[in-house]
């Protein structure tokens, strides 16, 4: 009884792309994930992913978001880097929020030319790819649901004021991050509402954090609120879809921004 | 274009009960880098079904670096408990094969014992799920190097096996996660007439990308096909108790249509 509207078929021989040219024969998306432990991103990355677009993954080793950790995960980004550069992704991402508001507006930059020069792959950060986002929708007033601890709240209000967005609203989930891969839907889409309620004339709701596990709740959220809607593992769909060049289709059902990829 | 949108009620239960909402399969994955470990994985999952995953830090298949990996495993496993698995699957053959037969049971005893988690291995499953289809005598397509592929020979062959063919696909294992489904197809194919006549396939090595090929060759050549991943997510489906839901295909396994 799986809702399983997948086919195990492959088509008939060459007429399948995945036959001749793998799972990822779109675009193959690198990604440095802070995180130790991978559930909910690579779950909603295949929720939201269309076929032959892959995610190509490996950990920054961070167990606990305290800023000592953080730091020891931006430490290892460029051997990391190294290492995912083997598999030839068509593009690196950073991940993370609290990866680039530690070091403060601009550090994504940083970061960003270290991955590319020692990986040799062009690379971004899921923060810039969010405010990139947020910029392409005209989101200028933003509502921020966050399931970050301290001081990482307050850093990511700061660099996005310093990036140009006004902060109108910032609810923080309260639980342990650890637990957040696991978290009921309804949590995240309590505290988006909150946030969205409690701000003046928000232009948008931005979710942080790739693991925070809210894919599903976009395109309700933006029905609803009459709003939009961005997470972090959105934008990076969309930037690193774009990087690879697979701009020529539009995915449905997760929000304004993945209808707008060739824009 | 996407995958499909949830209906209603599942939408309901991801409200109230998050992702995992049917079934949590916590895995110990031995490489570095995942990309067709997950895809694979969510191309069979049915909703709500995850993987809880977390690396042993392998970067080449080599004997070496087994070890290495190996020594990970209860403190990964210790890590992964704290996120609340309904289970934790040891992946990989080559982590069980290089020392040999019955280190299945032995990694899975001191898993269970690091995090009181019922575990298992990817490797037991796979012959466990090979027996229940009436599986005996089977043609291997690996994506390992040697020696690998002769201790695998030889582990399968004591768990009552008859290895009628094991062929290699030889190529570097940092590109098989990148590598077109025809390189899996063409050496299944050859494994499969090279035994004449086998009970069945076997694809070791959950990033070898063969999940949407195990349906067509199960067609083609009218036999069974098991892939590392998918008897994984069969085992682990059984593990968690969401083993009355089955998954259409992706082969007789997760159908349940056992010999």
């Amino acid at each position: 009884m799986a809702d399983a509207t997948q086919s195990g078929e492959t088509g008939a021989g060459s007429g399948d792309p995945r036959f001749d040219g793998g799972y990822g024969w779109r675009a193959r998306i690198g990604f440095l994930s802070p995180g130790t432990v991978d559930e909910t991103i690579s779950r909603q990355f295949y929720r939201m992913a269309p076929e032959g677009v892959t995610m190509v993954r490996t950990s920054l080793g961070v167990r606990a978001v305290t800023p000592g950790e953080i730091s020891d995960a931006i430490g290892r980004a460029e051997a990391a880097a190294r290492e995912l550069a083997k598999e030839r992704p068509g593009c690196i991402i950073l991940g993370g929020s609290p990866t680039v508001v530690l070091g403060g507006f601009g550090s994504d930059a940083v970061l960003t030319e270290r991955i590319a020069a020692a990986s040799g792959i062009a690379s971004s950060a899921a923060q810039t790819a969010a405010i990139e986002a947020m910029r392409l929708l005209g989101i200028e007033r933003l509502a921020v649901a966050s399931p970050f601890p301290e001081p990482f709240n307050t850093l990511l209000g700061d660099f996005l004021e310093q990036s140009g967005i006004e902060v109108v609203g910032f609810e923080v989930l309260d639980v342990d991050y650890r637990s957040i891969t696991r978290v009921p839907l309804k949590a995240p889409y309590e505290t988006a509402k909150r946030a969205f309620a409690a701000a003046s004339r928000p232009d948008g709701i931005y979710f942080p954090a790739g693991p925070f596990p809210v894919a599903d709740l976009i395109e309700p959220l933006e029905r609803e609120l009459g709003t939009t809607v961005l997470s972090s593992l959105q934008a990076t769909l969309w930037k690193g879809m774009r990087m690879c060049g697979a701009t020529d289709l539009e995915i449905d059902g997760y929000g304004r921004l993945l209808r707008s990829l060739a824009l | 274009m996407t995958g499909e949108i949830l209906n209603e009620q599942n939408f309901e239960m991801l409200l109230e009960h998050g992702y995992g909402w049917r079934a949590r399969i916590g895995f110990l994955s031995p490489g570095i880098v995942d990309e067709t470990l997950s895809r694979q994985f969510y191309r069979m999952a049915p909703d709500g079904v995850t993987l809880v995953r977390t690396s042993l830090g392998l970067v080449e298949i080599t004997v070496d670096a087994q070890h290495k990996a190996l020594a990970q495993v209860e403190a990964a496993a210790r890590e992964l408990a704290n996120e609340q698995p309904d289970c934790i699957i040891l992946g990989g053959s080559p982590t069980v094969v290089v020392d040999g037969f019955g280190t299945d049971a032995l990694w899975t005893k001191r898993i269970e014992e690091a995090t009181g988690i019922p575990a298992s291995a990817a490797q037991t499953a796979a012959i466990e799920a090979m027996r229940l289809l009436g599986m005996r005598r089977i043609a291997v397509a690996t994506p390992f190097p040697d020696p690998i592929n002769g201790m695998l020979g030889d582990f399968l062959k004591q768990s009552g096996f008859e290895v009628a063919a094991l062929n290699s696909l030889g190529i570097d294992y940092r590109s098989l996660t990148y590598h077109p489904l025809r390189g899996g197809y063409d050496l299944a194919r050859r494994s499969f007439e090279e035994a004449g006549g086998a009970d069945g396939i076997y694809f070791p090595g959950a990033p070898f990308p063969v999940v949407d090929l195990i349906e067509r060759l199960e067609r083609e050549l009218g036999t069974t096909v098991v892939s590392s991943g998918q008897a994984t997510l069969w085992k682990g489906m059984q593990m968690a108790g969401a083993d009355d839901l089955t998954v259409d295909g992706f082969g007789k396994l997760l159908r349940h249509e056992y010999a």
